[in-house]
């Protein structure tokens, strides 16, 4: 589903924060990527989505090598993938319905798909009865919610978490890695960057593991070292 | 589809009123460049009315009575066709009656008590007469000569009423159009920075748009709807000065003596409306374009 050969990505002349990174995972996977700040977590993902171009390497989506996406194809890329982050990146002004309609609005979804769809997906992430909430109403924990709503909403076969409990107390956390975890077994891909141990450990599920932009370790069922 | 025109102009209506003072700034820029844009045209299509029996380097017109006979029209021809060294055989032209009083409804336009008085059958018609030498001495004896002929009924020349008003338009057209042009200018680069101010305002929809695969398309749309609309309601305001300029123009012109000339200057109320929406065109097409390209522009911040 998503394989990277040899990826190096450079920012500016000299900054590396990919090295010559290669792995492969399958469809319905669910992979951690973790390592210190600064270790290319965020830019891994960024490289998934086509917010960056690699200096040099593949990276292939779905059987696609997304790097020779022409821009006007990239958003039909994105329309597969779903983006969590650990701010969430929810409109403030908008409530959980429209904040969650809006990722349907924008594609261009007719409107009885989305009265439809956005009511099931908020009962699936748990906020059926907070529709007209506006997210500054909202716990940090039900926020993420609904940006994971909003990023599953379309269905996506790939969901990019980038620290997604980051800024959550542990146990609101494990609730979201639940969330997750009922994601992925509905069949979507998973790949959540994470510097947490404790959730990597809980988890126990395939870990990669970076340092400065070098992958380390690739390991099946693996723990945070 | 409804949805997405919805969408669309949903959006451009929150961001005119988020950002009504820039908003307001275009607009009244627009409209004044607009209306400068206009007044060119009409002040260009008023010396074209003044110039037109001079057109093509012609600097000697021979009226010839209307009551003339063919031979006498023919001798007319044969003596100045006679100089094939000083006048230029190939561009000279005799325009019968329709034909000159054709020409006359445009210089006549308004002045309706003189044009009232010409008939297609009492107008002289004219020979239009291009030389080839630059001797202005020579033209003008030559023009005494074609006096004397017979049922000739005046020879005009360009040297005298032709080159102050041609000297005049050149300048009023180049300082009208530099100036349209310089205000143009201004009114897009004003539209640009309200395109630029709204998308910032934006900048967290925009880019939670992009990540859940919307098109750039659609989220430019929005906003060249929103600069469109710009230039639209300045193309508006600016159409409503050129008609009122032109309306006090033409009533002022009314107060001149009938036969001085002046009356030429004022141009008909079809080409009046040619240009006004000439005017909405150029004002809607150069605010989507000019937004368009800004938010091409400010999509990848
Ligand atoms: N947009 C950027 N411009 C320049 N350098 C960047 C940019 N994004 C990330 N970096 C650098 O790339 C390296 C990896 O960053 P990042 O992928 O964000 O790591 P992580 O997510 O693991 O903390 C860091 O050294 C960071 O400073
Ligand atoms: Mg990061």
């Amino acid at each position: 589903m998503i394989r990277l050969d040899n990826v190096t990505k450079v920012y500016g002349t000299d900054s590396v924060a990919v090295r010559d990174v290669s792995f492969d995972i399958g469809k319905g996977d669910f992979v951690f990527l973790v390592g210190p700040s600064g270790s290319g977590k965020s830019t891994l993902l960024r490289l998934m989505n086509r917010q960056e171009r690699p200096e040099r390497g593949d990276v292939w989506i779905a059987g696609r090598n997304i790097n020779e996406l022409s821009d006007s194809r990239v958003p039909f890329l994105r329309r597969g993938m779903g983006n969590v982050f650990q701010d969430y990146k929810l409109l403030s002004n908008k409530t959980v319905f429209e904040n969650v309609a809006f990722a349907l609005e924008v594609i261009g979804k007719p409107r009885h798909v989305i009265r439809q769809q956005v009511p099931a997906v908020l009962e699936l992430v748990g906020l059926e009865d907070k529709h007209d909430r506006l997210p500054d109403q909202l716990s940090g924990g039900e926020q993420q919610r609904v940006s994971i709503a909003r990023a599953f909403v379309n269905r996506p076969l790939i969901m990019l978490a980038d620290e997604p409990t980051g800024n959550l107390d542990p146990a609101t956390g494990e609730g979201i890695m639940q969330l997750l975890d009922s994601i992925n077994r509905s069949g979507t891909t998973v790949v959540m960057a994470t510097h947490d141990h404790r959730i990597v450990n809980m988890m126990r599920k395939r870990v990669i593991q970076l340092d400065r932009g070098v992958l380390v370790r690739d390991q099946e069922r693996g723990v945070y070292e | 589809m409804w949805s997405r025109i919805a969408y669309a102009f949903r959006e451009t209506w929150a961001s005119f009123r988020r950002n009504l003072t820039l908003t307001a700034a275009a607009v009244v820029t627009s409209a004044i460049s607009l209306l400068l844009v206009g007044a060119t045209f009409l002040i260009q299509r008023g010396f074209d009315n003044l110039l037109v029996r001079w057109k093509g380097d012609v600097q000697m017109i021979v009226f010839v009575a209307s009551d003339a006979a063919p031979e006498q029209i023919a001798y007319i021809e044969e003596v100045i066709k006679s100089q094939p060294a000083v006048i230029d055989l190939n561009n000279l032209k005799y325009l019968d009656k329709a034909a000159s009083f054709e020409e006359a409804k445009v210089i006549f336009t308004g002045d309706p008590t003189l044009l009232s008085l010409l008939t297609p059958e009492t107008i002289p018609t004219q020979f239009k007469v291009v030389p080839l030498t630059g001797d202005a001495a020579l033209v003008r004896s030559l023009a005494e000569q074609y006096r004397g002929l017979p049922k000739v009924e005046g020879v005009s020349l360009a040297e005298d009423e032709f080159q102050v008003i041609s000297t005049l338009s050149g300048f009023v057209r180049t300082v009208t159009i530099v100036m349209s042009v310089v205000l143009l200018g201004v009114a897009v680069a004003l539209i640009w920075n309200t395109i630029r101010t709204a998308m910032f305002a934006r900048r967290r929809e925009i880019e939670v748009m992009k990540l859940v695969g919307a098109t750039n398309w659609f989220i430019r749309i929005p906003f060249m709807l929103e600069g469109l609309l710009q230039g639209l309601i300045g193309g508006v305001a600016s159409c409503g000065g050129l008609w009122a300029l032109n309306r006090a123009w033409t009533s002022g012109v009314a107060g001149f003596k009938p036969g001085t000339g002046i009356s030429a200057l004022v141009v008909p109320g079809s080409y009046v409306n040619g240009v006004m929406l000439m005017l909405l065109v150029i004002g809607a097409l150069a605010g989507a374009i000019g937004s368009g390209i800004a938010a091409s522009r400010f999509l990848d911040v």
